[in-house]
C-alpha cells in the first residue's frame, strides 16, 4: 500500500511534467516540423513569458490576468522575432541554430538585467491552492490544474489541425507547398500563424510553470534540453510524436531521481539514446509526403 | 589541392608570437588573459575540427572538457595518481567518451545532431552538478598543478604555466594541421562535402566520423584538464552549454574550416570579453548581438572574409584572362 501510494504520487509528478513538456516541445517540433524553423530560443521565450506572468501577477495581484496576458505579450515578442530574422533564414539550418542559440545568451543576459539573479517563484491562485487528497496524502491541485490543461491543449491541437480550415491548410503546405501555392492558398500566413500559436503556448507553459519552478535566469535551457529530447524521441513535426515523447520524458525524468537517484539524470538520456538506437527518425515520425 | 592561402602564417606569427611574448613580459592579471586565450584555443582547434573538417556541427564539445577536467580530478585528487598521468588517463577518458557520444550521435544527422550533442553534454552537466563527491555545484577545490621540477619547470609559477600553455596551443594547431592535410583529413573533407558519394567509393564513413570525435574529443579534454590546472579548481560549469556555445561562436566567427580561423577568434573572444567586461557585467548580451550580426553578414566568418578579400585582389592567372 505504501509503494502503491508512492508510485502513484510519482506518477501525478510525471503527468504535470510530461504536460509542460509537451506544450513547450510541441511548439519547438511543429514550429521545425511544419515551418523548417529550428528555434533554438523558442524556450527563451517560455522564460519571458513566466517572468511577465510573474511581473504581472505581483504588480496586479491576478493570477489569471497573468495567464491571459503573458503568452499575449510573447507572441508578439515572437512574432518580431519570427519576421525580422526567422523568416529570411528558413531552409538554412545550421544558420538558424547558430542565430537562435546567439539570442540565448541575449535573453540569458536580458533576463539578469532586467529581473535580476534571483529567484522568483509565483503564488498560485487562490482557487487552484489547496490540495486534493489521493494516495494517502494531499496533492497539490495546481499540479492537476496544469495537466488537465496540457490535455485540453493536446486535444485541441489535435481538432484544429485535422477539422479546421487553417489545419487543412497547414497540412497542404507541408505536403507540398508549391501546389498549395498555386491553388491560391496564402502558404506563408497560415505558417505565421502556426509560429505564433506555438510561441503562444511557450508563453502559456512559462506562466503555468512559474508557481511550481523557480523563475531564474537559466530556467530557459534547463528545460529546453528535455525538451528537445522529447522533440528527438517524438519525432519534428509530428503532434503525436510530442505527446509520447513528454509522456516518455516526463516519466523517465520524474521516476528516474526516486528510483536511481545516483543516476537521476542519466535516466532521460539513456531513454533517449536507447530509443536514437532502435529508430534514429523518432517515434512517431512525420511520414514524408511520397 | 587546398586554396591559396598567404595570410596564415603572418597571422599565426603574430597571434601565437605575440601572446608568447605577453607570457614573458606582463603583469600578473594579464598573464591571467594569456592563459585563458591560450586554453581556448586548444579547444577550439578542436571543435573546428569537427565543425569545419568533419562537418559535424556539435553543440556540446564542452562535454569533453568536462570529461578531461573531472577524470584528472578524480584520479590526482581521489585516487593520488601523478597529476602527468592522470592528464594522460583524462586525454584517454576523452576519446573513448568521444568514440561511444560519436557512435551515437552520428547515427543522426542535421537537426538531430545539434540537438542531441546539446543533450548530451548537458547530461554530463546535469551529473556533475549533483556529484557530491566532487562538490555539487559549489565545486571542488585545493586540486594540485602538474610537477615538472625534474624538466626544471615550476608550473606553480604562473609565468611559467603561461609559456607551456602557449606552447601547447601551437602544438595543438600543428597537430590538427597535419591531421588536416593528411589522407585522414582529406577523407573526412570529402564526406563534409558529398557524403553520399564518399560512401558510394566505399569509404566507411561513420568510422571516419567517430574517429573524428574521438581525436576532438581528447584535445577537448586534454583543454579540460589543463583549465583545471589553471584554476585548480574544478565546477560543473566546465561542461555546460555556454562554454559549448562559446566555442561553437568562437569557431564561426573566427572562420570555420580554417584552422587560423578559430585562433584569430580565440585571441579576439577573450580580449572582448575582458574588456567588455570591464564596463558591465552584462556582457553576454552584446556578445550574443556580435554573435547573430556576423552569422548574418559573414556565415564564413572573419578569417573566411579577409581570405575572399584577398583572393579577389589576387593579380589575376594567365588562365582566367
Amino acid at each position: 500500500m505504501e509503494l502503491v501510494n508512492f508510485l502513484g504520487i510519482q506518477l501525478l509528478n510525471a503527468l504535470w511534467l510530461s504536460a509542460l513538456l509537451f506544450m513547450l516541445a510541441v511548439g519547438l517540433s511543429v514550429v521545425f516540423g511544419l515551418l523548417d524553423v529550428l528555434n533554438l530560443a523558442h524556450c527563451t521565450l517560455y522564460m519571458i513569458g513566466a517572468y511577465i506572468g510573474f511581473t504581472i501577477a505581483n504588480w496586479l495581484g491576478s493570477y489569471w490576468l497573468a495567464l491571459a496576458v503573458a503568452p499575449v505579450a510573447v507572441t508578439v515578442v515572437g512574432a518580431v522575432l519570427y519576421v525580422a530574422l526567422l523568416r529570411r533564414l528558413r531552409g538554412n539550418h545550421l544558420i538558424q541554430a547558430l542565430v537562435t542559440f546567439g539570442l540565448l545568451f541575449v535573453g540569458y543576459d536580458a533576463a539578469r538585467m532586467i529581473w535580476g539573479v534571483d529567484q522568483f517563484r509565483m503564488a498560485e491562485p487562490a482557487l487552484l491552492s489547496g490540495s486534493f487528497p489521493v494516495f494517502g496524502q494531499g496533492y497539490p491541485v495546481y499540479r492537476l490544474f496544469v495537466f488537465a490543461v496540457g490535455l485540453v491543449t493536446a486535444v485541441a491541437l489535435y481538432l484544429g489541425l485535422e477539422r479546421t480550415r487553417l489545419g487543412a491548410v497547414v497540412r497542404a503546405g507541408v505536403d507540398d507547398r508549391e501546389t498549395a501555392a498555386v491553388l491560391g492558398i496564402n502558404i506563408d500566413r497560415a505558417f505565421f500563424i502556426v509560429f505564433c500559436i506555438g510561441t503562444a503556448l511557450a508563453g502559456f507553459a512559462g506562466v503555468l510553470a512559474a508557481p511550481i519552478r523557480t523563475v531564474e535566469p537559466g530556467m530557459d535551457v534547463e528545460i529546453l534540453i528535455p525538451a528537445l529530447v522529447v522533440v528527438v524521441i517524438g519525432g519534428p513535426g509530428s503532434l503525436k510524436g510530442a505527446v509520447l515523447g513528454a509522456l516518455i520524458i516526463g516519466t523517465a525524468d520524474t521516476f528516474g531521481p526516486v528510483l536511481l537517484p545516483e543516476f537521476s539524470s542519466f535516466t532521460m538520456y539513456a531513454v533517449m539514446a536507447a530509443i536514437l538506437l532502435v529508430r534514429p527518425q523518432g517515434l512517431l515520425p512525420v511520414k514524408p509526403a511520397h | 589541392m587546398p586554396a591559396r592561402d598567404p595570410l596564415s602564417l603572418p597571422v599565426l606569427a603574430l597571434l601565437f608570437g605575440g601572446v608568447l611574448a605577453a607570457a614573458l613580459f606582463v603583469d600578473a592579471y594579464r598573464l591571467t588573459i594569456v592563459i585563458e586565450i591560450a586554453i581556448l584555443v586548444i579547444f577550439v582547434l578542436s571543435l573546428d575540427f569537427l565543425v569545419g573538417y568533419a562537418g559535424l556541427v556539435s553543440f556540446g564539445h564542452a562535454g569533453f572538457m568536462g570529461v578531461g577536467a573531472y577524470a584528472l580530478a578524480y584520479l590526482a585528487h581521489f585516487q593520488g595518481w601523478p597529476s602527468g598521468v592522470a592528464i594522460l588517463a583524462g586525454v584517454a577518458c576523452g576519446a573513448l567518451s568521444g568514440i561511444a557520444i560519436g557512435a551515437l550521435v552520428t547515427r543522426v544527422s542535421g537537426v538531430f545532431f545539434i540537438m542531441v550533442t546539446l543533450a548530451v553534454s548537458m547530461m554530463f552537466w546535469a551529473w556533475a552538478s549533483k556529484a557530491r563527491k566532487f562538490g555539487a555545484d559549489d565545486g571542488l577545490g585545493g586540486l594540485k598543478r602538474m610537477d615538472l621540477k625534474p624538466l626544471g619547470l615550476d608550473l606553480n609559477d604562473d609565468r611559467t604555466f603561461a609559456v607551456v600553455c602557449v606552447v601547447l596551443a601551437v602544438l595543438a594547431y600543428l597537430l590538427f594541421r597535419w591531421l588536416v592535410r593528411s589522407p585522414f583529413g582529406q577523407t573526412l573533407k570529402a564526406i563534409k562535402q558529398n557524403e553520399n558519394r564518399a560512401r558510394a567509393l566505399g569509404c566507411p564513413v561513420q568510422r571516419y566520423k567517430v574517429a573524428a570525435f574521438a581525436i576532438a574529443g581528447a584535445v577537448a579534454a586534454f583543454a579540460g584538464a589543463l583549465h583545471l590546472q589553471n584554476t585548480k579548481f574544478v565546477h560543473p560549469e566546465v561542461a555546460h552549454w555556454i562554454r559549448s556555445g562559446e566555442g561553437l561562436i568562437v569557431v564561426i566567427v573566427g572562420g570555420a574550416g580554417t584552422l587560423t580561423g578559430p585562433v584569430i577568434g580565440g585571441f579576439l573572444f577573450v580580449l572582448f570579453h575582458r574588456i567588455v567586461e570591464s564596463f558591465t557585467t552584462h556582457w553576454q548580451i552584446w556578445m550574443g548581438l556580435l554573435f547573430v550580426a556576423i552569422v548574418l553578414a559573414a556565415p564564413d566568418g572573419i578569417f573566411g572574409r579577409l581570405l575572399s578579400l584577398v583572393r579577389r585582389k589576387a593579380p589575376k592567372g594567365p588562365g582566367d584572362a
